[in-house]
């Protein structure tokens, strides 16, 4: 169980603690409501200047201290962490109003303006969206429960991670559908460690039932999952691996499961990339 | 380590090109809008090597630059 499991859960997984979706936490908290209310602007503008600023000294020890300082800073107002497809359908259950809106991350990466919907808002969120226009070009497109879960399993085939979001940690507004490297949280999360919390799983294959096919490997966007032509079989590294079981969507074998972190006594702890420099990964 | 340099002045922004941004092999590429006003919608989407950490300087960006706004300092 992670921290977030222990503070927020009430004895459940923090994501599916329905007390944590609800409009209260954004009306009884004035911080938390200025931080929904101006969302798009900071992602897309203080965000990515305190990204900036945070890349200029990336060769000395003062990297390390701003990317230490810039982890504390996501886990408190805006922490993601990948869920298995099971439990994105749970979220869906409990999460009220769903609407559907273009991607930021895929304009603001790739200039993608295509008009496709990516991301699911919930709750407040959705209403003070809707005061950033360009955030929502296409617009906001309501979904019932039903129609929200097809969205995620179409989603899921395709193979996109799904990730919660907080808004002030535990508050959760949006659930989104991300792949590398047209994703901000996953990128700063490979790149430099932070804003993107690993998964409460692990997946692992097993290599008896694994025929060597190959898509899973393409399948994964953390770069964990390798081929060895030796035994002519797929393996996960777990130590890279953030749970999200998209790989085992692809599976016709059958061979991949997902362990808890929990059972996995070097893991368990295991929620972040390590802090590192980035591109060269060495000290220069 | 490589520097891309880039010309604000020249570049005619991320929704009228955005060449940059989809070719990079590294995505090194960022864009943010300017002069945002709550309520409308902004048309000014500037680009910045924000990523530039990542940058191998295989100069791709650069070829394909519509105003020639990208020059690589190695």
């Amino acid at each position: 169980m992670c921290k977030f499991c222990a503070e927020h859960g009430a004895g459940k997984r923090w994501y599916l603690n329905t007390k944590n979706y609800v409009d209260e936490m954004v009306k009884n908290d004035k911080e938390r409501e200025e931080f929904v209310r101006n969302f798009a602007a900071t992602v897309e503008k203080d965000g990515a200047y305190r990204i900036l600023e945070a890349l200029t000294p990336f060769k000395s020890e003062s990297w390390m201290d701003r990317s230490r300082e810039l982890r504390e800073w996501y886990i408190y107002w805006h922490q993601g962490q990948p869920v298995t497809i099971e439990e994105t359908k749970e979220i869906m259950k409990i999460a009220s109003p769903i609407a559907k809106v273009e991607c930021l991350c895929r304009r603001v990466l790739r200039a993608e303006t295509g008009g496709e919907k990516y991301c699911l808002l919930f709750g407040m969120l959705l209403d003070y969206i809707r005061d950033w226009p360009d955030f929502t070009p296409t617009g906001v497109e309501p979904l019932t429960v039903d129609e929200a879960i097809d969205e995620v399993v179409r989603r899921d085939r395709e193979g996109l991670v799904h990730t919660v979001w907080t808004f002030k940690t535990p508050y959760i507004a949006a659930v989104c559908q991300c792949a590398t490297p047209v994703c901000l949280a996953l990128r700063q999360a490979l790149d430099f460690g932070y804003m993107l919390h690993k998964g409460e799983y692990v997946g692992v294959i097993d290599t008896a039932k694994c025929d060597g096919c190959g898509e899973c490997v393409s399948r994964c966007q953390f770069g964990a999952i390798k081929f060895d032509p030796v035994i002519g079989k797929a393996y996960i590294d777990m130590w890279k691996c953030y749970g999200c079981g998209v790989c085992r969507a692809v599976c016709d074998r059958g061979a991949i499961s997902m362990r808890e972190r929990q059972s996995i006594p070097e893991l368990k702890d295991e929620w972040f990339e390590p802090i590192k420099v980035p591109g060269s990964g060495r000290w220069e | 380590m490589v520097e891309i340099r880039f010309d604000k002045e020249k570049c005619i922004g991320a929704l009228r090109c955005g060449e940059c941004l989809r070719r990079c092999p590294q995505a090194v590429f960022r864009s943010y809008p300017e002069n945002r006003r709550r309520g409308e919608i902004c048309d000014e989407w500037y680009l910045a090597p924000t990523y530039q950490v990542l940058c191998t300087g295989c100069g791709i960006c650069i070829e394909h630059c519509k105003p020639g706004a990208l020059s690589l300092i190695c």
